[in-house]
């Protein structure tokens, strides 16, 4: 079995004549074109051959750096597969685009030519946004003893654990892992990070050693694994300081540091176009021709990153949308959704721990979060969450000192937040380059994350069916045409 | 200011004429009895103090023998200062004022002024093993450049108050880091402390990252502002013609690897006799001591081959650390010492949560277990072998053969000369560990019976063996 690194998450699986790719994108970009291309990370060029007949293609789950319906219109022919908790928006939008799909139980053995599937659900610890996440479970069929299990972006699942656990499935051989820890380099605030903590922007801490214990030891712990494949994070992002690879993102540099401490286990980070074949043993082979990398670039992209930009003031929040409707009319509009994503954040730990907090200390405001809108150059609007009406109420002039007295709070544009309440953006597309926030305590408390689970697809899959619609209207046109 | 290591855990902080040593340890070896030496790692000469100059102060961060050195404070001027925490076994104090120095004790928080640097003493934290409970770990800081500040961890956690004190005043916060890394990783097949005969090889792989990850993710959290984080530890070895270094002792290519895995630090490892200078950022190599390549090359050419090495092979345990008895007489009384040491010891683990998990475990490899779990053998002209009966919470003699190790889940192998040593206070618990021991287990390794053993007799538990040893090297 044979399993072709395409960059980022996507792969193809091969044995004897059976190809099926998983989480494919084969452009050397995702996500929202005009805006802000995500680039693919090493950079590389794919000229699919014509004469490789993908059977199938498994998509794991629906974030746009998973599920790329450019990509899978380059296959009219092949099925699209993927679990029962797939979201309906990408069914749909796979429909509209004439493609077939097809929903598979979990737990349940499936083939696919010469190859047998099981998809299993993530672990029930696993992040909101990450929730639907399906794990792969992959063996040939005369082999079963040569399986590969593809872990990536959730906890390794618990009822995949018991399967092995009660000798349902053979131990797999190969476990492969994603690294999506999107280090930020020093002078660079990461998406989740609390943009009023100076030790944000100033970095000293050994990261690479947390995202290899992580991966190759916590997250591997109850699996006999022969060889761990680490893939993931595979993309660059413009930041307004554009700093080129997310510093820890080259996994073959990651993975050649890792053999180091590992004797007999194997450690594989690939690059873009190179095979690992599982069978007796676990090996790397040559990579193929028709997929290139621009090493050039490659080096380029990773020298930016390693330059040390001191300068924190320089991480400021863009603007990604032109105001086009005036102020009256998105206002309202945005304090509505800012009033229902109230509810959800006060019936959240992090609310009911804001709202404690408040209880018990000295401050005279009533405000637990602070939404503060950027208008236009040097014209700020501000409303605070009142935890006696439980509403978004507009705060004329915020002195310092009533800023500070308010423990949490989020930055960005106000026409980015119209657009993305209205279907145009998505939140992940403003995560990192439009957003900030600040927050007192764990990071996965703060009101940045609090917003990815309410705007985001766990409770807006009705946004992300818009918004990926718009994004992808020039090619959903072609197909119908 | 100049760092300058001095193998194992021992440091010289030095600014201008303010020269602070730290839990010196200035012979080429360590041990309790001569019949056990530990070689500092890399070998290196003995130190010689009068290069170094008038010592304003030394720093004892605990009473173990590789921080609190009679042997080496002994070769320093009378009425020299030490500085103890307030904390510290009362043997140690007591050894020491009987030597003439001039005791400083100083409690959680007290603020020292040695010279041109400043030196504040905090407890250790509360959530270390036992033994380490009565650690300090002193901040230094320079007054020349108030941003130089030294933080050595010396075996404990970092205080949690601590982390409370760095958050409020930034400039006590550490920008170095003295880690310690006190975990000796034996090649697979080769004998460590606390190594686990049912361990098998591939268990031990990653442990180094697991290492890493604790010492500059778990340590340093809280710590923004360190930018150098120095290892020490763990650099000694047995002293025979068979040993074989630790895997990743104080190692440069660890070091470098550490480094390359960070963002804004970076991580050093300097062997003795080098010093950092913090204003130029060099390494130099000092003139006061220097390293026994000779010595340094024999161990290292002792390596193994770690990609074809053989798996599974057991360990033996070979020698006694006290050699062999004389007559059969003297055997008889350790084997009484020893029996009578079990009315205790048998309580002491049935209370503790050793004695809670042999409880849990009802039923082993060859079904159901009976009241015995854990199993002491002792080595020597005769075998002898103890069961601990857990329902009547005695050791109890037994027959075992081949198959102990399948029979109970628990089991240490000592030797009977080397156990009586110890409770005679001629050898400490961890050097019988780290040379002459066998042991078995389920679980992790701070619930093994050595850890177990490291509590029990260690020098806060049973200061009276501790004054023993400190009798003993007062004597030498």
């Amino acid at each position: 079995m044979e399993f072709l690194f395409l960059g980022h998450q996507s792969w193809m699986v091969s044995y004897k004549n059976t190809h099926v790719l998983i989480d494919p994108i084969l452009n050397d970009s995702f996500g929202h074109d005009e805006i802000h291309k995500i680039e693919i990370f090493p950079p590389r060029t794919i000229s699919f051959p014509s004469n490789i007949n993908v059977k199938a293609i498994i998509l794991s789950h629906e974030h746009s750096d998973h599920f790329h319906l450019p990509t899978l219109m380059q296959f009219p022919k092949s099925e699209i597969i993927f679990g029962p908790n797939m979201y309906e928006f990408v069914s749909d939008l796979i429909q509209e685009a004439g493609l077939n799909c097809r929903r598979v139980p979990l737990r349940k053995k499936f083939l696919i030519g010469e190859l047998e599937f099981t998809l299993y659900p993530p672990h029930p610890d696993t992040a909101l946004w990450e929730g639907r996440v399906t794990q792969i479970y992959i063996a040939p069929i005369d082999n079963p003893e040569s399986a590969v299990f593809i872990a990536v972006d959730a906890l390794i699942s618990d009822s995949f654990l018991a399967d092995i656990d009660s000798g349902e499935l053979p131990q797999p051989k190969v476990m492969i892992v994603s690294n999506n820890s999107q280090i930020t380099p020093t002078g660079v605030l990461g998406t989740l990070d609390n943009h009023k903590n100076p030790h944000a922007y100033i970095k000293r801490d050994s990261f690479g050693v947390s995202i290899l214990k992580e991966l190759l030891i916590n997250y591997l712990e109850h699996i006999q694994w022969e060889a761990a494949v680490i893939c993931g994070g595979g993309f660059t992002k413009k930041y307004e300081e554009f700093f080129g690879a997310f510093p820890f993102s080259d996994q073959k540099e990651l993975a050649v540091i890792a053999q180091n401490f590992f004797r007999k286990k194997k450690i594989f980070g690939p690059w873009p176009g190179e095979v690992i074949k599982v069978g007796k043993n676990i090996i790397q082979n040559d990579r193929v021709e028709w997929i290139s990398i621009d090493y050039k670039k490659l080096i380029e992209l990773k020298n930016r990153s390693n330059m040390e930009n001191k300068d924190p003031v320089k991480n400021e929040i863009r603007q990604q949308t032109k105001t086009t409707a005036p102020e009256e009319i998105l206002i309202p509009k945005c304090l509505a959704a800012l009033n229902d994503f109230a509810r959800h954040f006060l019936s959240t730990p992090a609310g009911d721990n804001a709202v404690y907090k408040k209880m018990i200390g000295q401050s005279s405001s009533n405000f637990i979060m602070l939404v503060k809108f950027r208008v236009e150059k040097n014209k700020m609007l501000h409303y605070g969450l009142n935890i006696i009406s439980n509403y978004f109420e507009p705060i004329q002039k915020l002195s310092l000192e009533a800023e500070e007295d308010i423990d949490c709070g989020v930055e960005l544009f106000l026409s980015d937040f119209a657009a993305m309440i209205d279907g145009t953006l998505q939140i992940w597309d403003l995560a990192g380059i439009s957003m900030r926030g600040w927050y007192k305590g764990d990071k996965f408390t703060g009101p940045v994350v609090a917003m990815y689970k309410w705007f985001g697809e766990p409770s807006r899959p009705d946004l992300a069916y818009l918004s990926l619609k718009k994004r992808w209207e020039n090619f959903l046109l072609r197909r119908v045409a | 200011m100049k760092i300058a290591y001095m193998g194992q855990q021992s440091w010289l902080f030095e600014e201008e004429k303010t020269k602070i040593l730290l839990d010196p340890v200035l012979t080429s070896s360590f041990g309790t009895s001569q019949r056990a030496r530990f070689a500092i790692y890399p070998p290196r000469s003995p130190i010689d103090i009068s290069m170094i100059g008038e010592i304003s102060a030394v720093i004892i961060t605990n009473e173990h023998l590789d921080h609190f050195h009679l042997t080496s404070l002994k070769m320093l001027k009378k009425g020299t200062i030490i500085l103890l925490g307030k904390y510290t076994p009362l043997f140690v104090v007591e050894s020491l004022k009987r030597h003439g120095y001039k005791i400083v004790l100083c409690h959680h928080g007290d603020i020292i002024e040695v010279g041109t640097l400043k030196i504040i003493f905090f407890a250790g934290c509360s959530e270390t093993p036992i033994w380490e409970r009565r650690v300090y770990h002193p901040l230094i800081i320079s007054s020349s450049d108030p941003n130089i500040r030294i933080l050595i961890q010396s075996d404990t956690l970092i205080n949690k108050t601590f982390l409370d004190v760095v958050l409020s005043s930034p400039e006590l916060s550490p920008t170095y880091f003295i880690a310690t890394n006190n975990t000796q990783i034996p090649y697979p097949n080769s004998k460590g402390a606390m190594r686990n005969l049912y361990t098998s090889n591939q268990e031990d792989e990653g442990q180094m990252l697991n290492i890493l990850d604790e010492i500059l993710c778990t340590y340093l959290d809280g710590l923004p502002d360190v930018e150098h984080i120095f290892l020490s530890g763990g650099s000694y070895i047995f002293d025979d013609e068979k040993s074989i270094p630790f895997r990743f002792m104080i190692d440069q290519e660890v070091a470098r690897l550490a480094s390359s895995l960070s963002l804004g630090r970076t991580i050093h490892a300097i062997s003795p006799g080098t010093a950092y200078d913090t204003t130029n950022q060099l390494k130099t190599t000092e003139n006061w001591t220097s390293i026994d390549f000779e010595n340094y090359q024999k161990y290292e050419s002792r390596r193994p081959d770690l990609v074809d090495d053989e798996e599974g092979s057991i360990p033996e345990l070979e020698t006694a650390l006290m050699g062999e008895y004389d007559s059969i007489e003297s055997w008889k009384q350790d084997i009484k010492l020893i029996e009578k040491e079990h009315i205790l010891l048998a309580r002491l683990i049935a209370s503790s949560e050793f004695g809670r998990t042999l409880l849990s475990i009802n039923s082993f490899l060859e079904g159901d277990l009976g009241p015995g779990r854990f199993v002491l053998i002792y080595h020597g002209p005769v075998k002898k072998s103890y069961q601990l009966n857990m329902n009547k919470i005695i050791f109890e003699e037994i027959n075992t053969n081949e198959d102990v190790f399948i029979k109970y889940p628990f089991g240490l192998e000592l030797f009977a000369c080397d156990f009586a040593a110890v409770l005679r206070g001629e050898i400490q618990i961890w050097e019988l560990a780290t040379v002459s021991s066998r042991q078995w287990y389920l679980g992790g390794k701070l619930e093994s019976p050595m850890a177990y053993f490291y509590r029990f007799f260690s020098e806060q538990i049973r200061p009276d063996l501790a004054q023993a040893v400190t009798l003993h090297h007062e004597a030498a």
